[in-house]
């Protein structure tokens, strides 16, 4: 028993130094391990998924109707928008090309994934979502919401995928401040829900209200997508840098549909 | 004879899922920090009542599980799993002797070593988890003991496990 003991406190240390490294092989065997515990993912997901389905098909006529009329005066509205920015993407180009500058276009694909009801997680802010390796989903994509920029990939198993939200205090995203161009990291901050631009000195031009999109510096996360909006600026910190916190744009507990975004780089010029 | 020995592991392997179910059913924001190391409990029980059944190499399996589950670094769980289920081992007899209030007790000082562990892994890779964390999941998880005993043992009856 002892020995036993032993042999598996051996095995245990070996395979955490092994998985901390995050080897590709190692990746791949918690992708093997997944078609275990992918099961009791779904199984615990079942019921709330169960409820939702009996509470879409017990919904009356006119609640429907009412829905049906906001969403089409919802998709006249974004149409319109959506005309101004191809107009103002083309002028774009033509200025670029004018300019001979050198630009990339991203021409981005999407795919919809479901969140599961299930908090697979202790201390960490992660969501699990319905889509993996299988629908080629890769570690360290990008997740959008209809707000903004949540996370990235950390874990693509055969059919669920780990989300790693902004929030979590492993987290960091590099972002530009949208009205003076000035670029810098934020930083989870854990349960507290906010993220932190870090890093600025005490001189700096940041304000509450500034819009914080991201910067694609990395190039983990796509470039020009909200993240997040200034809440407050502290100069009274006692060493030389601001000490500014960021309230998230994306809804990071209430999402129950999130976007996932396939990069595909194209360089014109 | 093969029958029985077969309908006892699946009740074992059953009441071992609904745990790992129970791990990550969601709960509101407060809650979080106080889910009940349910699977660790289900882990001791089986070893304590059924030593020659459930050993080491079980719990240590059910650990690396919970470690897939939970996103947590492979063998992190399993590792404290392993070290509490052969303290349970050694000394089953003696924690099998003692009435319900004092065996919670003796769950109590092993859930503190299984925290002490794990923040301390958690340390090691430079994430540091506030104090909250540490005592809600060894309260509740002690309070809890005594039902999971009892929910267990009548399992136990039923399937005629020995």
């Amino acid at each position: 028993m002892g020995l036993r003991l032993i042999i598996l406190l051996v095995l245990s240390v070996a395979l955490m130094v092994w998985n901390y490294r995050h080897s590709v092989l190692a990746q791949q065997w918690r992708g093997n391990l997944s078609l275990v515990t992918t099961p009791i993912m779904s199984i615990a997901n079942a019921p709330f998924a169960l409820f939702d389905q009996i509470a879409n098909r017990l919904r009356t006529q006119s609640s429907l109707l009412n829905e049906n009329t906001t969403l089409r005066a919802q998709v006249l509205l974004l149409g319109g928008q959506l005309q101004k920015l191809q107009a103002i993407q083309t002028e774009n180009r033509a200025l670029r090309v004018l300019l001979q500058s050198s630009a990339v276009t991203h021409h981005l694909r999407l795919m919809l994934a479901q969140v599961m009801a299930i908090q697979a997680s202790p201390y960490a802010q992660e969501i699990i979502l319905n889509k993996g390796s299988h629908d080629s989903v890769f570690v360290g994509q990008a997740v959008l919401d209809a707000h903004g920029i949540m996370g990235q990939v950390v874990e693509a198993a055969p059919y669920t995928s780990r989300v790693l939200l902004l929030t979590d205090s492993r987290s960091g995203i590099p972002i530009r401040d949208e009205r003076t161009g000035l670029r810098g990291i934020l930083l989870g901050q854990g349960n507290s829900g906010l993220l932190r631009w870090v890093n600025m000195p005490i001189t700096s031009d940041v304000r509450a209200g500034d819009i914080l999109v991201s910067s694609g510096l990395g190039g983990d996360y796509p470039v020009g997508y909200p993240v997040g909006v200034v809440a407050s600026v502290n100069p009274h910190t006692t060493d030389q840098f601001l000490g500014i916190e960021v309230v998230p744009r994306a809804q990071m507990n209430s999402s129950e549909q999130v976007l996932l975004v396939w990069p595909d780089k194209k360089t014109s010029s | 004879m093969t029958n029985l020995r077969f309908s006892g592991w699946c009740a074992i392997i059953i009441t071992l899922i609904s745990a790992l179910i129970l791990m990550i059913l969601p709960l509101p924001h407060w809650a979080v920090s106080y889910r009940p190391a349910w699977l660790l409990l289900v882990v001791l029980y089986w070893v304590i009542v059924l030593p020659h059944r459930v050993g080491i190499s079980i719990a240590w399996m059910s650990g690396l599980i919970l470690d897939s589950l939970q996103g947590t670094l492979l063998g992190e769980n399993a590792i404290c799993f392993a070290i509490l289920s052969y303290l349970a081992l050694k000394f089953h007899r003696h924690i099998r002797l003692l009435s319900l209030p004092f065996q919670s007790l003796v769950i109590l000082v092993l859930l503190l070593l299984n925290q002490l562990l794990l923040f301390w892994f958690q340390g090691l890779q430079g994430q540091f988890v506030s104090i909250q964390w540490f005592f809600g999941a060894i309260i509740t998880s002690t309070l809890l003991w005594s039902w999971v005993f009892m929910v267990l043992t009548s399992c136990l009856k039923r399937y005629k496990l020995h």
